[in-house]
């Protein structure tokens, strides 16, 4: 299948090349060998630089049958021009694919050029010199005669090389313009000028040459508005009409010219003129039209990625501020105006110092030389916050402060620092968390452990009197044994706390609604504290609404909040202190009003009374003993159960507590939302 | 040959009672304080020869105890033994009490009244053995 295409490719190639060579033949007037117009040349080009070298012999084969039965040349002459022509094809074909791109010669104008210069100029004269010295050597030429057969010959060839071989080049390598409605007009339009123009050339005023160049206008037109293709196509067109009508002796050329001969070759150097500047106008112009439609593409790539940057940019979850070399503000996200307050075109150009004040941890401004941007840009690298540097706030527009995580990064260019990318977030919840973790841990650490080493220690003493036979210290093996006994009750107490705040925290916390009598557990849990108040000599006194209020709560959390402040009243009130309990109905509520005559509260403190492991400055003070967990739970209890919790307190005076719940419990109470139902299954294990 | 005496401070009644109880009992003199204020004027009156001391205590806290008797306690407090009897383990906390000066340092859940006992005498006998040279 292959061989037979490649047979007939050989076929078809020496076919047009012997029908071509047969016709230019024909017009040899001076010579019998020698024709101002041999398309055979562009031919036999084109058919190597598309099919590849390898059809020499077609080329070979076709210039010997054209010219052996041509005028009777000496078979050794013909051998040698059809030497020179597939000489001249092969050189031209190499020439082009090697300096000028090949089959894609017509791309781009400077190949154009070469193209002309290394197919149209040069190699032909392989072929004319090679051919006329042949006959000349043969005794077909006169020595007088030789140049201007030399230079017939070689036209001939620049003719075909510069007019045949585009039009084939451009046929076959794909050119392909958009046809519209628009450009087929354009096309019908350029057919009848062109055609007017050849009626008023060739068969109008005879005799003026310059009367061709009316065709330049339509030419460039064409090399403008359309392809390669077209332009050779037209060009073609144009050489074979104004061939025919120079042949029957009409047109600018014939008259011109004295003989034919002459006429053709003008003709000739004319279109090949022509030819030239054409082609590369129209490469010039593709070249611009490739070049506009890439500058085009970039352009909508470049908005496409501007939009995703922005979009990202805008997305992004941290704040985003871009500096520039003179520590401009160039870029904020929306999310960094939501973090500092200041929307962007209030801060934009504006100095990143003027706008942006960095404090210590004590509210001190940051000098400018320690401020994280001057290290970015002093020391050229990435500059993050983290556990080695202090924490730094940023000081909002409205004068507030937040603690800020962030990570800097110096824009770097060919070595130089021209700007800063900084990314940064409010850190307060981290710095938070981190407070509360380890907070919990030297909670572990003290409070659980303490009483662990109590037991351990007692029981150890006690396991030593076990081991002394017969010297029991009864007395001690019982104050131990009590030791033992009190601190794991408040082991358990704390533990108790513990998971009360991880219900908390999980909020798993579950309501069971009874009811229940304020007065009997009040009293109840009086009695039970009663040694607590008595030891420390501390008088209680109690005052209910008569008859005794009953509420609907969960009797269970009740006793949680009442248990809480009571042992608070009690622990950080002196001796001898005084401590109240007031109950007192309202329409909707029931009120409790805890009142003890003890150490209270500072003032600057009262805002954190309820965060959790939160224990007042004096507290600490007066004893290490304390998880700071306890109202943090009691208002925590209280919420849940739909009320709320108030207090007053003066130092060295006294603290007061009013809690409010609500008489019936409300809706919330008993159960629990339903997203808390899988998180119970946890919990009831705990 | 005198009782060595020692120094307990400790805001845990229950610890406190009982290592007073059990030094005793081992041929101590005690005193005992029950946070770092009372500690540092037990400490700078009775000049024991050895100092058990938590670090968290109300008013003032061991580490301070133990700066100030250094600072305020001239000879005696320059060269008096002290051993950290607390339930931090953490490094920082270890580094400050090295700082001030601590010849031991014990976790309270991690040793053993006898092994407090032991680790007491081990120091005594080598800041005797000290003075000696």
């Amino acid at each position: 299948m292959k061989k037979l295409k490649q047979i007939s490719l050989f076929l078809l190639v020496l076919a047009a090349y012997i029908i071509s060579g047969k016709l230019g033949l024909q017009l040899a007037s001076i010579q019998a060998n020698a024709t101002p117009i041999w398309a055979p040349a562009g031919i036999a080009t084109a058919a190597l630089l598309i099919l590849g070298y390898r059809f020499w012999p077609a080329i070979f084969l076709g210039a010997f049958i054209t010219n052996i039965t041509t005028g009777g040349t000496p078979v050794a002459a013909t051998l040698a021009i059809a030497i020179g022509n597939t000489l001249e094809a092969l050189l031209a074909a190499y020439l082009v694919n090697r300096f000028a791109n090949g089959v894609r010669a017509l791309d781009k104008t400077d190949n154009v050029f070469r193209f002309a210069f290394l197919a149209g100029g040069v190699s032909p004269m392989v072929s004319a010199t090679i051919g006329v010295t042949s006959l000349f050597l043969a005794g077909s030429l006169h020595a007088a005669d030789f140049t201007s057969v030399w230079s017939t010959w070689w036209l001939g060839d620049v003719g075909g090389m510069l007019i045949i071989a585009p039009f084939l080049l451009a046929w076959f390598t794909d050119h392909a313009i958009e046809w519209s409605t628009r450009k087929i007009l354009e096309v019908v339009a350029l057919a009848a000028l062109l055609f007017a123009f050849a009626l008023f050339a060739f068969k109008g005023t005879p005799g003026f040459i310059f009367v061709f160049y009316l065709f330049i206008p339509v030419f460039v037109w064409v090399a403008f508005r359309f392809s390669q293709r077209e332009t050779a196509t037209v060009l073609f067109a144009m050489t074979e009409i104004t061939l025919y009508e120079t042949l029957h002796g009409e047109g600018p050329f014939i008259n011109a010219a004295t003989t034919l001969n002459a006429a053709l070759l003008l003709f000739q150097a004319a279109m090949v003129t022509i030819a030239i500047t054409m082609f590369a106008l129209s490469a010039a112009s593709a070249e611009e039209r490739k070049h506009a439609v890439a500058t085009i593409r970039a352009n909508e790539r470049m908005e496409q990625e501007k939009a995703v940057d922005a979009a990202i940019i805008a997305s992004v979850g941290d704040g985003l501020i871009v500096t520039d070399q003179e520590g401009n503000i160039a870029l904020v996200n929306p999310q960094a105006e939501k973090f500092l307050g200041w929307r962007a075109e209030e801060i934009v150009g504006k100095k990143y110092y003027d706008v942006i004040q960095v404090q210590n941890e004590d509210g001190v401004t940051v000098a400018l030389s320690e401020r994280p941007l001057v290290k970015t840009v002093a020391e050229r690298k990435r500059i993050a916050s983290g556990p080695m540097f202090a924490t730094r706030y940023y000081v909002r527009k409205d004068g507030g402060r937040f603690p800020v995580s962030f990570t800097k990064t110096p824009v770097m260019l060919g070595g130089e620092v021209i700007g800063t990318i900084e990314i940064f977030r409010d850190a307060t919840k981290g710095v938070e968390i981190d407070r509360t973790k380890s907070e919990f841990v030297s909670l572990a650490a003290h409070q659980l452990r303490t009483p662990l080493s109590i037991i351990a220690m007692h029981a150890e003493l006690l396991k030593k009197q076990g081991q002394l036979f017969g010297n029991h210290d009864e007395e001690m093996c019982v104050d131990y044994a009590t030791e033992i006994h009190d601190v794991a009750m408040r082991m358990a107490d704390l533990i108790n706390d513990l998971l009360n705040v991880s219900r908390i925290d999980t909020q798993t916390l579950v309501v069971t609604p009874g009811s229940v009598n304020v007065r009997r557990l009040v009293d109840g849990i009086l009695r039970e504290m009663a040694f607590k108040f008595s030891s420390r000599n501390i008088t209680v006194r109690t005052n209910y609404p008569d008859p005794a209020p009953e509420l609907v709560t969960d009797p269970h959390l009740l006793e949680i909040i009442v248990e809480n402040l009571l042992g608070n009243a009690v622990k950080y009130t002196p001796e001898g202190g005084r401590v109240s309990i007031v109950v007192r109905e309202e329409e909707l509520d029931i009120v409790v009003t805890i009142t003890d005559t003890g150490h209270g509260i500072p003032h600057a403190q009262h805002g954190e009374v309820f965060k959790k492991f939160f224990r007042a400055d004096n507290a600490r003070r007066m004893a290490s003993e304390g998880t700071g967990l306890g109202l943090y739970i009691v208002k925590s209890v209280v919420e849940r159960l739909g009320g709320s919790i108030s207090f007053e307190s003066r130092e060295g005076e006294g603290t007061s507590f009013v809690v409010h719940i609500p008489k019936t419990s409300a809706e919330g109470l008993g159960i629990p939302e339903e997203d808390d139902i899988s998180t119970l299954a946890v919990s009831s294990s705990l | 040959m005198r009782k060595p005496r020692i120094l307990i401070v400790e805001d845990e009644p229950a610890i406190l009672r009982l290592l007073a109880k059990v030094f005793s009992e081992e041929g101590f003199e005690v005193s005992a304080a029950e946070d770092g204020e009372k500690g540092l004027a037990a400490g700078l009156f009775g000049q024991p020869d050895i100092v058990l001391f938590d670090i968290v205590m109300p008013n003032m806290d061991g580490i301070t105890m133990l700066t100030r008797m250094r600072r305020d306690g001239g000879k005696w407090g320059k060269g008096v033994k002290a051993i950290v009897y607390s339930n931090l383990s953490y490094n920082e906390t270890r580094d400050e009490a090295r700082e001030a000066g601590v010849a031991d340092f014990l976790v309270k859940v991690n040793v053993r009244v006898d092994e407090v006992i032991r680790r007491v005498r081990e120091e005594l006998a080598a800041s005797m053995s000290g003075e000696l040279n």
